[in-house]
């Protein structure tokens, strides 16, 4: 018997969907949501350290874009366009709103002052060392200038190319770098008192 | 790169060290710089442990609920906007214009709601400042600015004359032999707007 393999179909590209979307394919849509929502959130919850406020600058993030995508002109990737507008929505929430502290955050900076041992990576309670170092980092990021914080997520988070997110930012690939560098020293500084390696 | 040890690297460098993003030539010159700046060597290491901090703290990801909700907020605001780039340049152009007949009908409203008469009794009565070209001294000017500056010497030869401009008559115009320019007149301004009158003392051949 012959064994005949049959290639996947390939998944349609973003200009594909956004096209299918335009002319008022609900379907593109829902493709679109269903593979950036993911990434979306994560930046949006590092530049908040709330999901609540994530959710909404989603939400917002993908309502803005596509609803003009007139203004994607096709220099940048779809990704990288909808993570601008994203990170965008999220700091301009977290100006409205003031930027939330983690659930939490008092408690474990408040531990440190009280003269406990600081998290230890090597420690059994894995998952709670997560979610306490996660806190640490979220009250770390709040110490960033926002242009620093914006930059280091969609680097650090997103994953974005350096080139990436200097097409994202509107930014030359030379401060998108000496960003990086400074966010990460201010990190460090905040981190290294609270963080045992 | 030189093969010199620099006594200070830029940031944008590190960075790119940290991110392993260096050629092996750079990536070498670098560490050999960095066994000269334990410091720094130090600091580097405290950016590659937190990359490492940042990768184990995962944001967790919300509910399939939850992301239906969301979902259904989206396509619900997206329902509610304008679908069309030019339906909404349209109701763009609709709003500036009724925007700007609504401020001119105010303008409007303003200027005829003040009587004329008012207007130049009060400035009759008002006094201000008449200052020469050598009391004057520009500290700035806008560039947008620059056209509602009067460049050179007025041919002003004697006192000042508050008039209206029913009570001017104009004569002849001809351009200034300086700079062959033509004075811009208020040729369509109502008989009873006051103006300034710098009075010429005419030549002989130009008397009436």
């Amino acid at each position: 018997m012959a064994v005949l393999t049959i290639p996947a179909c390939p998944a349609p590209s973003d200009e594909y969907l956004l096209a299918r979307f335009a002319k008022g394919d609900r379907s593109a849509l829902e493709e679109l949501f269903r593979r950036y929502r993911g990434l979306a959130y994560r930046v949006a919850y590092r530049l908040l350290a709330h999901e609540a406020d994530a959710l909404d600058a989603v939400q917002n993030g993908f309502v803005k874009a596509l609803a003009h995508l007139d203004s994607f002109r096709g220099k940048s990737s779809f990704k990288t366009w909808l993570l601008r507008v994203v990170s965008n929505a999220a700091l301009d929430l977290g100006r409205q709103r003031g930027r939330r502290e983690a659930i939490g955050l008092g408690a474990a900076d408040h531990s440190l002052a009280n003269g406990s041992e600081p998290l230890s990576r090597d420690d059994p309670t894995l998952d709670l060392q997560r979610a306490d170092l996660r806190q640490l980092l979220d009250a770390a990021l709040a110490t960033l200038p926002e242009a620093q914080r914006q930059t280091f997520v969609l680097h650090a988070e997103a994953e974005l190319s350096y080139r990436e997110v200097a097409e994202a930012l509107g930014i030359s690939i030379g401060t998108v770098m000496s960003r990086l560098f400074y966010a990460r020293q201010k990190l460090r500084a905040y981190l290294a008192p609270r963080i045992v390696r | 790169m030189s093969q010199e040890i620099p006594d200070e690297l830029p940031p944008e460098l590190l960075a790119a060290y940290v991110d392993g993003k260096l050629d092996p030539a750079r990536q070498a010159t670098v560490e050999r710089w960095l066994m000269e700046h334990p410091d720094v060597a130090e600091e580097l290491a405290g950016h590659h442990h937190l990359i490492q901090v940042w990768r184990a703290t995962a944001v967790p990801e919300p509910s399939a609920v939850t992301w239906t909700a969301v979902f259904e907020r989206i396509k619900h605001s997206l329902a509610t906007a304008p679908s069309q780039p030019g339906q909404r340049r349209v109701f763009a152009r609709l709003g500036w214009a009724v925007g700007l007949a609504a401020a001119g009908l105010l303008v409007a409203l303003l200027i005829v709601g003040r009587s004329a008469e008012e207007a130049a009794k009060q400035l009759a009565e008002e006094s201000f400042p008449v200052a020469a070209t050598h009391e004057v001294q520009i500290l700035g000017l806008d560039a947008a600015d620059t056209e509602a500056l009067v460049v050179g010497v007025p041919p002003s030869q004697g006192p000042l004359v508050l008039a209206t401009a029913g009570e001017v008559r104009i004569l002849s115009i001809a351009p200034d032999p300086a700079d062959q320019m033509v004075a811009e007149l208020l040729l369509a301004a109502p008989p009873d707007v006051p103006m300034i009158i710098a009075p010429m003392v005419p030549s002989p051949e130009k008397a009436p």
